[in-house]
């Protein structure tokens, strides 16, 4: 790609890949990337220096970026309306903080318009009258880095009445400009007062941080507050207005509400206050204080009393409605909020609006809202329109997003998941998927089947499989099945083949039958958390009916659950995938595989398995440990891995996906690992480019062996089987568990 | 207005139903219940109906093992009120009999309209609704998927058999066999249903002394029997492939 790229371009990638990692990259690194020859990076870099605080350190360069917020590009008429602004705040301080003038001085060179040249020129002129002092600058700093991570500052705080110098512990929320442009507040949580509460910056004498964190309460919204309030009521002829609330109780609600900054309060004898503040048009406040009914009383001024008296009596002194509720926090900003509390969820603050997320989405590109747009929508507040489509029961919880994201945003765990919880929630569920979480919810899994039948597929084994309830003794390995291992006629073969391998092993172990539930996460993926939590507490409540040294599984998704998700509910028990286990078995496991299995392997890396738990190596140890097997990776492997399109929900959304996209994810896996091996590939769909299918054909005479595309999750067999099936000249590729092939390498 | 919804629930299929010691009955001791999927419909309509014409729903239903789940999940459907009916219904009670004690029920609360599922796959002497309609001398139409309300009656759409369909007014009060909501029921959430457990009180009624008279007695209850003419092919999945080419082949089919 590097060669094409005009060096805008390759300069804003460079700025990408720089701040992407805090580790730093090497001049080499930086090339191969960019696939650009080294000096013309040296010269980016140079380059690049100029606008952005490149820093380097051991030949290593990266990007400070607490020094950074991000490359935010603006058109010019954006940079001049910030302009606009920053001038009018200029204009307004007694006391410039260097970063403001700072800020403007960069909007007046970007505009590169010769009268914003003079304006620039003019600040020089402010900056020698009015700069503040070197304190105020740094209480600014401390001020902007406390709010933007979210850490508790000290304060020394003079009081504007009284004078009275006070020190505070505060826990920064937001900056407002006061509206009569005397100045900006800080509003915040003062731990010393337990409220909220507002300072104006230049009567900060101090500012340190603290080392404590806090996190912001998600009903707390103030922006939505003051754009309410603070708009009707300010101006610039002031007129002083009083208020008596006598009862207690409501005192101590307005004694706890900000509705104007410069609002006093005044506790009266018996409970009550007083109420004050300076505000322009009076009547303006007159459905507010109408609203108390009798419990607000007017003193001051006299036309506003006269008002509400009159008001009384033409009202009979029936309270008409309050007008006075804060704007209702909109459904964007709830969720927005709701997304930083997962964990890592505040980077989607730093959301460059790259699009990798999108671009290497499988399914992105028959998503109306894909990942990098729902996340503009969101900064928009038109989030609602996200969930009016049905983009989003297109994702496959693949974690692809979550994987190439520069700025490591939850995505998967965050944005997508809350997003199907919400469509969920409002009843938004296509048809195949509400069927399978109904099932789960009335019969523990997702396919419907009798939950009393969940151990039928082991009947008639031998050696005989142990169920724990029927057994009632000590196993050393429960092994959690899962739902089609199961159920699942296909995926229940791959179940008799892993117990012929466990027996083989001579391995003591047990299954729990009928009293196992689905493990529940794909339903969790699905944003049925509710359902996850009753499907993991039920299974817990099996677990600890039993004694067993540790959980294994076939499922990735299962053992995805039951390693990092249970334990939240208390259920911790350890847990490995099946292949984690066989490999450590590995010396007792290989001279068992005797028998020579001439096939072109290639393994499809699950997505919970690689991707989610970073387990790439074991299955493939596994698989070379078969004699005659050769291993061939497919184009998309390990980090890499493109979903079998099973997860997520999408296991039970597929008529819901196929009718967006005519073809399924497995088929576009299956084209990779009919070419992985070396045979002829379906060039209709998804296209491959030409070069590499002329080099296919060249190969095909020589078609070896047998051809298997090899799997380790429950999903993959029959998803790719059936896949097998639509792709044309596929038909020579096999699917199949790679604990088929183990218990097929051991048959004499 | 009130809307009553009278439900009831139904073996599963899910599970194999067997025949009891009598010959003449299910044998229920593992027997599992759900919802009837027509009251679930009618619980549907009568929600759509009141959130265009206001009102409240009022579930009703006989103590069953499991209807507690089956409330709540009504209650967050939106359903105002839900009231069970204690009594034993273990045993093999007939829609003649619920329909009576819904009937006593019914005519304290003297609601405008009830809607109820057009049928049970376990009924086997018709439908509780027409049933109620006797019993309490109000008019009933069965297999409806259309309700539209106007002052004091309603026009209903009620589908015949070989696909006609026929628009009818009916008088209220009336009783209506919901053959399908307008639109279908919806995915509850299980952090709604509880919800719903948190929030939501069941009401609890007595029941009457039940009364089956009226209804069918089975002679010999039985599952379906292999027929003389019947093949039946055994063996591997393959096996059994091939065997029916062989036989559709044979027949000339293919």
């Amino acid at each position: 790609m590097g060669r094409g790229m005009s060096k805008a371009s390759r300069l804003q990638r460079l700025e990408e890949i720089l701040l992407s990692s805090s580790r730093g990259h090497t001049i080499k690194e930086l090339a191969d990337v960019l696939e650009v020859h080294r000096t013309t990076v040296w010269r980016d870099i140079n380059e690049l220096s100029l606008q952005a605080p490149v820093q380097e350190s051991e030949n290593r360069y990266f990007i400070d970026r607490k020094e950074y917020l991000s490359s935010i590009r603006l058109s010019r008429g954006e940079s001049l309306m910030l302009y606009l602004a920053l001038r009018k705040m200029i204009r307004q301080q007694s006391h410039l903080p260097p970063m403001m003038v700072m800020a403007m001085e960069k909007l007046s060179m970007a505009l590169r318009h010769p009268s914003s040249v003079q304006l620039a020129e003019s600040i020089q002129g402010m900056k020698n009258g009015q700069l503040s002092t070197v304190e105020l600058a740094r209480i600014w700093e401390v001020l902007v880095q406390g709010w933007i991570e979210r850490i508790t500052v000290r304060i020394t705080y003079q009081e504007i009445q009284t004078s009275v110098v006070e020190e505070y512990e505060v826990q920064p929320y937001q900056f407002e400009p006061t509206v009569q442009g005397e100045g900006v507040f800080l509003i915040g949580h003062c731990l010393s007062h337990e409220a909220l509460r507002t300072f104006r910056v230049d009567r900060i004498l101090s500012a340190a941080l603290t080392t404590k964190r806090f996190v912001r309460p998600k009903d707390i919204v103030i922006d939505s507050m003051l754009r309410h309030l603070w708009g009707i009521w300010y101006g610039e002829e002031l007129t002083r207005v009083r208020l008596r609330f006598k009862d207690p109780e409501v005192a101590e609600q307005v004694r706890k509400t900000l509705w104007l900054p410069s609002q006093k309060v005044r506790d009266l004898e018996g409970g009550g206050v007083e109420w004050s503040a300076r505000v322009r048009d009076v009547f303006e406040l007159v459905p507010w204080i109408h609203g108390w009914g009798s419990d607000c009383e007017v003193i001051e001024p006299n036309e506003l009393q006269e008002r509400m008296i009159e008001l009384k009596k033409n009202h009979g002194g029936v309270t008409m409605t309050v007008i006075d509720v804060p704007r209702e926090v909109t459904f964007s900003e709830a969720f927005y909020q709701s997304l930083q509390e997962v964990l890592d969820g505040e980077r989607i603050k730093v959301c460059l609006q790259c699009s990798s997320c999108s671009g290497i989405c499988p399914l992105g590109y028959a998503m109306e809202y894909h990942p990098r747009k729902m996340i503009s929508a969101l900064r928009a507040e038109i989030f609602d329109a996200v969930l009016d489509t049905d983009s989003v029961w297109m994702c496959v919880s693949c974690y692809a997003c979550t994987e190439v994201c520069p700025a490591k945003i939850p995505l998967t765990d965050g944005l997508m998941t809350r997003t199907k919880e919400e469509m969920l929630m409002a009843g938004n569920v296509p048809k195949e998927l509400q069927d399978a979480l109904e099932n789960s919810q009335r019969y523990g899994n997702p396919l419907g089947e009798s939950p009393r039948k969940r151990a039928d597929w082991a009947k008639g084994l031998k050696p005989e499989v142990t169920i724990m309830a029927k057994a009632d003794r000590p196993v050393d390995v429960l092994w959690f099945v899962g739902d089609y291992p199961s159920y699942h006629p296909r995926v229940q073969k791959i179940s008799k083949a892993f117990c012929k391998v466990l027996a083989a092993l001579g391995v003591d172990f047990g299954i729990l039958g009928p009293e196992e539930a689905s493990d529940g996460d794909s339903q969790r993926m699905a944003g049925e958390n509710g359902l996850f939590e009753m499907l993991a507490i039920k299974n817990g409540k099996a677990f600890s009916k039993y004694h067993f040294n540790e959980i294994i599984t076939t499922d990735p998704h299962a053992y995805n659950a039951l390693k990092h998700k249970y334990p939240e509910f208390g259920i911790s028990y350890p847990v490995r995938h099946y292949t984690e286990f066989l490999v450590d078995r590995m010396e007792d496991l290989k001279p068992l595989l005797k028998k020579q299995i001439d096939a072109t392997v290639t393994f499809h890396d699950p997505c919970y398995l690689g991707r989610v738990n970073g387990i790439y190596e074991e299955p493939r140890m596994l698989l070379q440990a078969i004699p005659g097997v050769e291993l061939v990776e497919m184009s998309h492997n390990r980090e890499n891995s493109l979903c079998c399109g099973g997860g997520g929900g999408g296991m039970w959304l597929d008529g819901f996906q196929w009718e967006k996209t005519q073809t399924r994810l497995s088929e576009w896996r299956v084209c990779e690992a009919v070419e992985a091996s070396g045979a002829e590939v379906d060039v209709r769909r998804p296209p491959i480019k030409e070069k590499r299918r002329r080099g296919l054909q060249a190969e095909e005479e020589k078609l070896p062996t047998k051809r298997i595309l090899a799997g380790a999750c429950p999903y993959e067999a029959p998803r790719f089987e059936d896949a097998v099936k639509m792709v044309e000249k596929a038909n020579h590729l096999e699917v199949k568990d790679i604990a088929e092939l183990l218990a097929e390498a051991m048959e004499d | 207005m009130d809307i009553f919804v009278p439900v009831k629930l139904v073996p599963d299929l899910v599970e194999e139903l067997e025949i009891d010691n009598s010959g003449t009955s299910l044998d229920r001791t593992f027997l599992r219940l759900m919802l009837n999927e027509f009251d679930e419909h009618a619980i549907q309509e009568a929600i759509l109906l009141k959130n265009r014409i206001g009102g409240q729903v009022i579930v009703i239903a006989p103590d069953y093992d499991g209807v507690d789940d089956v409330l709540y999940t009504a209650v967050a459907r939106g359903v105002d009120r839900v009231i069970k009916l204690n009594g034993d219904f273990e045993g093999d009670v007939n829609s003649h009999a619920l329909a009576r004690i819904i009937a006593a029920k019914l005519k304290k609360f003297d609601p405008d309209l009830v809607l109820t599922g057009v049928q049970a796959h376990d009924s086997l002497d018709g439908p509780v609704g027409a049933l109620l309609s006797a019993e309490l001398g109000i008019p009933y139409v069965g297999y409806v998927s259309k309700v539209r309300m106007s002052e004091g009656k309603c026009t209903v759409s009620k589908e015949y058999p070989g696909g006609l369909m026929a628009e009818m007014e009916v008088v209220l009060p009336a009783i209506l066999g919901i053959q399908a909501a307008e639109e279908p029921p919806g995915y509850i959430a299980i952090s709604k249903i509880r919800q719903a457990m948190k929030g939501a009180t069941i009401e609890e009624l007595d029941s009457d002394e039940l009364n089956c008279s009226g209804g069918v007695t089975p002679s010999r209850m039985y599952q379906p029997e292999v027929g003389e003419k019947a093949t039946m092919i055994d063996g591997e999945e393959d096996a059994i492939a091939e065997r029916i080419v062989e036989v559709l082949k044979e027949r000339g089919i293919f």
